[in-house]
């Protein structure tokens, strides 16, 4: 090849050499795998939910995510969740028995639509401080907190602040402004 | 001007923004492989993510032979057209003629068997009913996904859709907002770049405007001599969409080009060089009603010149309006129904030109009505539907189909159909003819100056009924594996009767299946295989005398073609692409079979920039793909490095 047809080539790439060098902290646009951004959203909700203290032995107790051991949401939560710090707390991120002990959990995550089975851990932890995330086909009344839901391609959630309040979790303003408040 | 000055010129470009780019504002979305935690709410919100209509959603319920490129597998493969983007799809077969040249088929036969379709515009030509590959473009970073359709799609898509339907779909312009820019150059793609911005537009929409250009080398002969058949081309293009109320969508999209391609070789061994330009406008309106009735009203327009000197020249324009209705009738079906209509004017040359047509000048009209009710009553489904078409060429045609599906348990999907296509005649059949200079000039059928009307007023469509079966399974969650299987009868195929001139005098049996499997290993390692086999069986009418159709038709289609894909990411920044295909040889077109390995790495220096390395066709120097071993264009190999990043 001769050297003046790649000049052009090599130029681009200077250019973006320098571009690059000049903005490393901008992002940019993307798709990404679905359940990546799921468990990332779980991440930034425990980051704008806060737990009554008696939820906790110490303060440097882990943090303990729950999802069912059959759940399609697992894999990608231990991925993205496990061994993340959020202030003084690790995450944990722990396969759950169907008749397992719920309460051991902060956050209960979930995942298909197995709606039977689902019911019933919901009512097993109405008013005990655990965190609810679910992505049912409806919002779940009257124990669901927050429903993940796809819309246009893009993961939205929605918030039921009635449910939060009554399981003694204090919820960030930035969080709310962001969701959509479920009605029924 | 030449394109390698352009390039320079963007370049340039290029240079001051990044002298001149402030820091950048945080951008609302993400790349891929970054850790999605370090993000907040806001950006993921705005992150737009795969797999929803993808692998086990739509795609795993869909009852025809469906395959589907996302953006990412395009991305990936790095291929710099949407022919060799299209390598990638089990059962399409692409030919590479020359340095710029293709065709693209789909279970054997040529290439006016197949409908394809960009945002829903038509992007075949009356002239031949091909697609013109050396033009046909986009910003391909804007391409949202190719589903592609082995099979007839006539009850939906009318004529031509026969053996396959490709349909490219761009992204929304709000999913483009921001500046994309991309360069690169190297052997063979001899240098390409162009940038892409979007803007939200007040309130009501967003909108987006691209520029792109590309210059490719030539290929080279089998003696090693070049071919001088590279080319160029610039092309500019726009999306503007607009959401009036909840209901109503507005999207309007534009493109205009300008190339040449170097010596192209016709009849009688001229070479001559082509110049294309072209632009087409599209309008399409989308209404939702309160009871999800949905209505699509489209209005477009195509036009274009080419020309080839001393050889062949022609404009055109084709406008065209299609107005469709679906809507939910009770819990068990959904109906839908449409009318269409399109003209299309051309102007061709006449003598000295060596190809002319008869009149010169042509107008054509089109006019289609369908409908179709797709029921689903619980595991089972049915798509009954048929399009009626009236053409100035053969009047009325009709093209039913009838689709049956199961889905037993969540994971396993089987369908089955029968449907009938045509593929009606065009300008060429009916009009082309070949001015003859001289006994034997400029080719053998000559007996002396004059002309040869080779076209044939009564030629009437080609005709197939497919018999289809399909099998998909999700055998696990990271694994989906689809078969297909087809019998295509086809009647009244074109042959070419001495001296010069076509008929319908030829009948064919295609068969034979596509076996797919996609299995993620890991997040980060993905693989992709497909196997595909085609027999045909011709025949020729008592009638004719056309000595060569039989070889064509049985011969003229690999029978086995095959492909290994692996994309993995071995570090969070690195992107690896491999794909390996094998595609049999064509004895009718003089090639003997080959295997060819692209590989492509990818590395995303910071979340805005990234790097890559392309090479396409690495395990010969150079193999043929169509044509005597004389005169053919072999291409060749391909290494070439780009850059693209973005910013807001």
């Amino acid at each position: 090849m001769a050297l003046t047809r790649a000049l052009p080539a090599l130029a681009g790439m200077a250019a973006a050499l320098a571009f690059a060098l000049a903005a490393p902290a901008a992002r940019a646009q993307g798709t990404a795998d679905l359940p990546a951004v799921k468990a990332a959203f779980v991440y930034n909700f425990i980051k704008l939910v806060s737990w009554p203290e008696n939820r906790f032995s110490s303060p440097a107790a882990p943090l303990q995510v729950c999802v069912l051991a059959d759940d399609p949401m697992q894999p990608a939560l231990r991925r993205s969740l496990a061994a993340k710090l959020v202030g003084t707390r690790a995450l944990e991120v722990a396969s759950l028995e169907a008749e397992g002990d719920v309460l051991q959990c902060h956050v209960l995550y979930l995942g298909g639509h197995a709606v039977g089975r689902h019911e019933s851990l919901m009512a097993r932890v109405r008013g005990q401080g655990v965190l609810l995330v679910d992505e049912g086909p409806q919002f779940n009344w009257p124990d669901g907190m927050i429903r993940l839901f796809i819309e246009q391609n893009r993961v939205r959630f929605e918030l039921n602040l009635e449910s939060l309040e009554r399981s003694g979790l204090r919820v960030d303003p930035r969080l709310i402004r962001l969701a959509r408040i479920a009605t029924r | 001007m030449r394109i390698s000055n352009a390039m320079g010129g963007v370049a340039g470009a290029l240079a001051f923004a990044a002298l001149a780019a402030p820091a950048p504002a945080p951008n609302p979305a993400v790349v891929a492989r970054v850790d999605l935690t370090n993000l907040g709410l806001e950006d993921l919100m705005a992150l737009e993510v795969t797999g929803v209509t993808g692998r086990s959603g739509t795609y795993l319920r869909s009852p025809a032979a469906v395959f589907v490129l996302t953006r990412e597998d395009i991305q990936s493969a790095g291929a710099r057209t949407f022919a060799d983007v299209l390598r990638l799809v089990p059962g399409l077969n692409v030919v590479r003629s020359n340095a710029t040249g293709y065709t693209v088929t789909s279970r054997g036969f040529g290439g006016d068997k197949l409908q394809v379709l960009i945002d829903g515009r038509s992007a075949y030509s009356p002239l031949q009913s091909q697609v013109f590959w050396d033009v046909f473009d986009t910003y391909l970073e804007d391409v949202a996904r190719i589903e592609v359709i082995r099979g007839p799609g006539a009850t939906i898509y009318g004529a031509n859709a026969v053996n396959g339907v490709i349909n490219i779909v761009t992204r929304p312009a709000a999913d483009t907002q921001g500046t994309h820019m991309h360069a690169g150059g190297g052997e063979e793609e001899r240098a390409f770049g162009g940038f892409r911005s979007g803007e939200a537009l007040g309130d009501w929409g967003h909108g987006r405007a691209y520029v792109k250009a590309r210059e490719r080398d030539s290929t080279d002969l089998a003696s090693g001599a070049p071919a001088i058949d590279g080319g160029q081309q610039v092309q500019a293009g726009t999306r503007v969409d607009a959401a009036i109320g909840g209901a109503h969508q507005l999207s309007f999209s534009g493109d205009i080009y300008q190339a040449r391609f170097y010596s192209a070789t016709f009849p009688g061994g001229a070479t001559t060089d082509t110049d294309a330009s072209g632009r087409n406008a599209g309008v399409r309106w989308t209404h939702t009603g309160a009871g999800g009735g949905e209505t699509l009203t489209s209005l477009s327009y195509d036009g274009y010149d080419r020309s080839i000197p001393t050889i062949f020249t022609e404009s055109r324009d084709t406008y065209n309006f299609d107005l469709r209705h679906n809507f939910a009738a009770g819990q068990a079906h959904r109906l839908s129904a449409g009318v269409g209509a399109r003209a299309t004017r051309d102007e061709t040359g006449g003598p000295p030109l060596v190809i002319i047509f008869q009149p010169a000048a042509r107008t054509a009209y089109t006019y289609s009505a369908f409908a179709q009710d797709e029921m689903t009553f619980g595991d089972w489904s049915f798509v009954l539907g048929t399009k009626y078409e009236h053409n100035d060429f053969t009047g009325s045609e009709v093209q039913p189909g009838v689709r049956v599906a199961w889905a037993p348990t969540k994971q396993t999907f089987t369908w089955a159909s029968v449907a009938r296509a045509t593929r009606t005649p065009n300008r060429l059949n009916h009009d082309i003819g070949l001015v003859c200079t001289g006994a034997g000039a400029p080719l053998p059928q000559c007996t002396g100056p004059g002309i040869i009307s080779i076209g044939n007023p009564d030629f009437d469509s080609e005709t197939l009924v497919a018999y289809e079966w399909g099998l998909r399974s999700e055998i696990r969650p990271d694994l989906v594996a689809d078969l297909a299987l087809f019998f295509n009868d086809y009647d009244d195929l074109a042959t070419t009767e001495p001296p010069l001139r076509f008929e319908n005098m030829a009948e064919a049996e295609g068969y034979g299946g596509e076996l797919t499997a996609t299995w993620s290993l890991t997040p980060s390692v993905r693989l992709a295989a497909f196997y595909a086999y085609l027999k045909i069986d011709a025949r020729r009418d008592a009638g004719s005398a056309d000595a060569t159709v039989v070889n064509t038709l049985e011969n003229g289609s690999p029978e086995q073609s095959a492909g290994l894909r692996l994309i993995m990411q071995p570090l969070p920044a690195v992107n690896l692409d491999g794909f390996l295909r094998f595609v049999d040889s064509r004895p009718a077109n003089s090639v003997p079979g080959y295997t060819e390995l692209n590989l492509r790495a990818a590395w995303q220096v910071t979340p805005l920039v990234e790097l890559s390395l392309t090479g396409e066709n690495l395990l010969d120097p150079q193999h043929p793909e169509t044509g005597a071993v004389a005169t053919r264009s072999e291409i060749p190999r391909s290494i070439f490095a780009e850059v693209t990043w973005r910013w807001r």
